[in-house]
């Protein structure tokens, strides 16, 4: 900032004052976080109006995506709740707890048809995550009283310093409830608790194939020329 | 069968004949009878990715030795690393001044980085500023901060010697499967010694011993080479590096 000649320290110290309330003015209206929440809205919406094919279909999230800004983002809650004509209600679940169990996890890489890993590494992979988020189809059976299923249908997760940078690694959903927009749920609800707790630059790799599904959630491709690297990659 | 030839009696790890993969993959489907060693070796990209690191660290050498007066105190046989872990602190450089001053420059993946000095470092090298207290908890929640400091031992003062950083790099990890290095940064008036080269290179071959593969960073284009000569590779298989609304 420079000071034009003339100014009084009295004016210099105003100015000042003036230049950080512009600055905090500035990170409070921050034009990335407001286009990136506008556009959730949107998606959110558009996400609603897909999945909302009949009546027996609740959106059970809180209507105003622009309140979500402010609440944080439960780390449980039912995305989808779906009323059978015999009773029996089904509910997709979101957590962020980390409530996977690893052998289900491995089940459900295999489904996907990733290359078997190691369980123990699994598991000491998702202890050592920042963030785990997953998908459970919960069926409630409507003569049995208390009697649920639950079965994990999606997750990712998300390693990161607490306070800078995130990546999101290992991001599937069962093959028999793609399409529905979970996926996209699923990292979205991620990037929103991912944001609310500051941690700014949320970073992830994308297999040629998905890099246009990254795109639609608000991800860029080598910005500024920044490239993403492996160390001697094995194919 | 499987043929071996054993090559320096000191060395537990076994020279391999190269095309040891193959033999292996053809013979048995779990190795469990091999050598927990010659397992680990078996590895193509690791034997390749050593014998790179080998000549890389060789011609790092040759570079710094430039006068007697300095030397490299590390262990002479690369392929004995291999084998052995990464120590977590080691001296990298030593130069000795006519006047008996010692200057050392000293590798340390401990951790040991002064938030302050961090900060004044990487003003020095011209980052935007970062608040102090996100400095320390990323250093706190990184899986790995490695640190070069500069330590030069007085010859009359006793004992005193003064210790400055001069370079960082730290890495976040899921302990299992992938390792992302971010921060990398060597004082201005320490680059282009291979410094950098150096420190990233010791903290690949600790994750590796880590038994972590799949290691990762973001490169601005400018460095993207620097990081190849490394062993680094961009975009491989079309696989890109995103960012969620990157701010300019």
């Amino acid at each position: 900032m420079s000071t034009p000649i003339g100014l009084t320290i009295k004016d210099k110290t105003r100015n000042q004052k003036i230049c950080l309330l512009a600055t905090w003015l500035r990170r409070l209206l921050s034009t990335r976080k407001i286009k990136g929440f506008r556009l959730m809205a949107n998606f959110w919406e558009s996400i609603r109006s897909g999945i909302l094919k009949n009546n027996a279909i609740q959106i059970v999230e809180p209507a105003s995506t622009l309140q979500e800004e402010e609440d944080p983002v439960p780390e449980e809650f039912v995305l989808v709740e779906k009323s059978h004509p015999d009773g029996e209600v089904q509910q997709i679940i979101f957590s962020s707890g980390g409530d996977v169990d690893v052998y289900e996890l491995q089940a459900l890489c295999d489904k996907v048809g990733w290359p078997r890993r190691p369980l123990s590494k699994l598991a000491t992979a998702l202890q050592n995550s920042y963030m785990v988020a997953a998908l459970h189809l919960v069926r409630k059976l409507p003569d049995q009283e208390g009697n649920e299923e639950k079965k994990l249908i999606g997750m990712a997760r998300a390693t990161s310093d607490h306070a800078f940078n995130a990546t999101i690694w290992d991001v599937l959903v069962d093959p028999s409830y793609q399409g529905q927009g979970l996926g996209k749920a699923m990292v979205e609800k991620m990037i929103r608790t991912l944001l609310q707790r500051d941690i700014g630059n949320i970073t992830l790799f994308a297999d040629s194939k998905v890099v246009e599904f990254y795109q639609n959630l608000g991800f860029e491709p080598d910005p500024e020329g920044i490239k993403g690297m492996f160390w001697y990659p094995r194919y």
